[in-house]
């Protein structure tokens, strides 16, 4: 391990020394060390509302594990309100509780995708209300039952189980890694970064006078792209140097833009990911929107490719487990993650197009043919069925299958 | 990740040393094949024997003391407890195919054990996976030298040393008449899924995760702050875990040493690290940990805390040849390690 970690070490300082850019900085752009920006000596910086949203999510799937919740205790969590709109105190958390935000109402909410579109958000929205469902109604009955193919129950993982249903997925991974597309990267790359969004009303003509919101220390257009900010960075325990603790402050869009730069083919994809939210942001106080948006499409392509990386890493993983004689069984975590992230993916941004990478109708046709080589889903998939998937992905986002899968 | 530093480890340390690994598979001389059969049928399959003899004596005490709860045969159970935990270690590198498929390390050996549980009782089918925490040697351990009356829990201990009797017998039934030991020798070849591939990545990955963290580095602190006397193996018992750790250790060392073996295997290809034999060199590391062992406790639980720094030198000798092994034989050996570390989620 130490071996490993010190030559992880001394390729990502290749890496890094390898992949400086020469950049080219607008002469009055003050990018900080950090991500700290003040005005009067306060900060300007401010994305409480993504930290909630992100406390509460990681509260809820840890709720998927606990076969005494009911589906009105999982729905109260994810809306944060009961059935007729009443004040719900679901949470551990005392102050998730106090707050009013909601996980559901943000879920395929955001400007770019949805804002004409609310008949595709409120199917989204039923799916996500569906996996609750179904851990409940399927899976809690069978939490101290075996599974077999075609019947949810536990499956052995090493010394412990996981619950899966009947076609061999679990609720909570799907739930969870389509919530980063759903939430975390649609609000982020979509909503945020947009210009639709970041210029709404009159924002730059109050950010270049610098009005700020009533009561508040920062500009209307320096407070969205901080909520960009939150969705990735918002959990860490220094948001301002959240590099440091990275892929330990949150279960979702943090921890998984961790994992992909932890993979040599990608080292740096982290920091650069941060210096563009940096280099974005100082652009806003210089008012150059130009520069703004060439560092938000940096963004959009980097965690849109973040989600597709994970996805096929997860699906050659699932594939060598089969090709390697193991039982159906010892595959279904990873391919269930892979399934959720390939949900995740129809909220991806190709920067260049303005378009997803792989687009909904695309992304439900691929899990559907995940779970449609047998009767029984992940019990009967094969493993060129995974890797053909896994081909397409790669394809669509221009990625190397190997580069993902190591 | 893991998998491709690992190449490049290879391709890195590959520069600097005599042997190439593109032509140093297999050479004709030697023969895996042989090999193979000297595992199944003079290592692994008399390990299943010898340790489903003990797992049925034991099972035989625990019937008995169920039946006849007296000093006397509560003694008998345990000192059966005692032989087939001992027993089980030098069963435990070998769980490619039947074992692994049984998952018997899963179902046998998962410590720290689940005491509230057991103590409530009750815990339902001891087939779910969720319950391997209330089932094996360490629940056992618990019931037979950490209860006040273990009297009281003797259709437990029954129960559970039956199961442990049942899981290796249905494993050793695989081996020999479920056929598995031929395909076994057949698969000769050096694919991820050959049998000395299995076999070598499954020996590797029990001597890094059971017998150097589960055994010796977990208790010591070397994964926490602190050491953890209490997830030491056999802590009810008091007296058996160094002597757990010793017959694992040595299970090990007649496996890399056995002829024809991995030591041969390794000469046969003429492998040196620093101008000695690779194969004398991890023989010596096997060696060092015994003597760093041998002026432990009985107990590993109670050298944490009388003095760790003991048990934290045992560790450091078998990271040494964690090296050797999983990098420089693999790496002559031609072989890919097939795991990764966990997930962790």
């Amino acid at each position: 391990m130490t071996r490993n970690a010190l030559l992880f070490f001394c390729l990502a300082a290749l890496f890094l020394t390898g992949c400086q850019e020469d950049e080219n900085p607008t002469p009055e752009l003050e990018v900080p060390e950090t991500y700290s920006f003040t005005r009067d000596g306060a900060s300007t910086v401010s994305f409480s509302g993504q930290s909630t949203r992100i406390a509460m999510a990681e509260e809820l799937v840890d709720a998927f594990q606990d076969p005494a919740n009911t589906t009105a205790e999982l729905n109260a969590m994810f809306r944060n309100e009961g059935p007729n709109g009443e004040d719900v105190a679901p949470f551990a958390s005392a102050d998730l509780n106090a707050a009013t935000k909601s996980i559901r109402s943000k879920v395929a909410a955001s400007y770019d995708y949805f804002f004409a579109d609310a008949t595709t958000s409120a199917v989204i929205r039923d799916e996500f209300d569906g996996w609750i469902e179904a851990q409940v109604n399927e899976v809690f009955p069978r939490w101290n039952e075996l599974a077999s193919a075609g019947v949810a129950g536990q499956i052995p993982n090493g010394s412990s189980a996981r619950y899966v249903s009947a076609q061999g997925l679990e609720y909570n991974q799907v739930f969870a890694k389509s919530l980063i597309g759903a939430l975390m990267l649609d609000q982020t790359v979509n909503n945020y970064l947009s210009p639709q969004v970041l210029d709404e009303a009159d924002n730059r003509a109050t950010n270049d006078a610098g009005t700020l919101e009533d009561g508040k220390t920062y500009t209307t257009m320096e407070h969205k792209w901080d909520e960009a900010y939150g969705y990735v960075f918002g959990a860490a325990d220094n948001p301002a140097e959240p590099l440091l603790t990275l892929g330990d402050d949150d279960s979702f869009l943090n921890e998984y833009l961790d994992r992909v730069n932890d993979d040599p083919d990608y080292a740096g994809i982290a920091q650069d990911v941060f210096d563009a939210f940096k280099r974005g942001r100082a652009a806003i106080v210089a008012g150059d929107y130009a520069e703004r948006d060439a560092q938000a499409a940096i963004i959009k392509e980097k965690l849109s490719k973040v989600l597709a990386v994970r996805t096929i890493f997860y699906l050659v993983r699932g594939a060598e487990s089969l090709e390697g004689g193991n039982a159906p069984t010892a595959a279904f975590h990873a391919l269930s993650e892979a399934y959720g992230f390939l949900y995740a993916l129809q909220f991806s941004r190709n920067p260049a197009t303005g378009a997803p990478y792989l687009n909904r109708e695309e992304v439900r046709e691929l899990q559907e043919d995940l779970l449609s080589d047998g009767a029984n889903g992940l019990w009967d998939v094969t493993p060129a069925t995974i890797r053909d998937q896994a081909s397409t992905i790669a394809t669509a986002f221009g990625l190397s299958v190997d580069q993902a899968a190591d | 990740m893991i998998r491709f530093l690992l190449l490049l480890l290879v391709a890195v340390s590959a520069a600097g040393c005599e042997t190439d690994p593109g032509t140093s598979l297999a050479p004709a001389s030697f023969d895996r094949a042989a090999m193979l059969a000297h595992w199944a049928d003079d290592v692994i399959i008399p390990a299943f024997e010898d340790f489903t003899r003990d797992a049925d004596d034991l099972q035989a005490a625990a019937t008995s003391f169920e039946a006849t709860p007296t000093a006397e045969s509560l003694s008998e159970v345990r000192t059966a407890f005692a032989t087939a935990y001992l027993g089980w270690q030098r069963l435990s590198p070998f769980m490619t195919g039947p074992g692994e498929d049984h998952r018997l390390r899963e179902q046998l050996n998962i410590y720290p054990t689940n005491t509230a549980r057991l103590k409530a009782g009750n815990t339902g089918s001891l087939e779910l996976p969720s319950n391997t925490d209330v089932q094996g040697f360490p629940a056992l351990d618990f019931l037979l030298y950490g209860t006040e009356s273990p009297v009281e829990h003797r259709g437990t201990i029954a129960e559970l040393s039956r199961r442990i009797h049942g899981l290796s017998s249905a494993a050793l039934a695989d081996w020999t008449t479920g056929g598995y030991r031929d395909a076994y020798v057949a698969a000769s070849g050096n694919s991820a899924t050959a049998s000395v591939d299995r076999t070598v990545n499954d020996f590797i990955y029990w001597y890094e995760k059971y017998l150097r963290a589960g055994k010796v580095g977990i208790p010591a602190g070397v994964f926490s702050n602190g050491p953890r006397p209490e997830l030491a193996e056999a802590p009810y018992h008091g007296g058996l875990s160094k002597q757990l750790f010793l017959e694992g250790l040595s299970a090990g060392r007649d496996f890399f040493n056995g002829e024809p073996g991995l030591a041969d295997y390794l000469d046969a290809l003429s492998v040196e690290r620093e101008g000695q034999a690779l194969s004398a060199r991890i023989q010596s590391g096997f060696i060092a940990a015994a003597d760093r062992a041998s002026g432990l406790d009985a107990d590993v639980a109670t050298q944490v805390t009388t003095n760790n720094t003991e048990l934290l030198q045992l560790y450091d000798a078998l990271q040494a040849n964690v090296i050797l092994l999983k990098v420089d034989m693999l790496q002559a050996l031609g072989i890919n390690v097939d795991y990764v570390d966990a997930d962790g989620d």
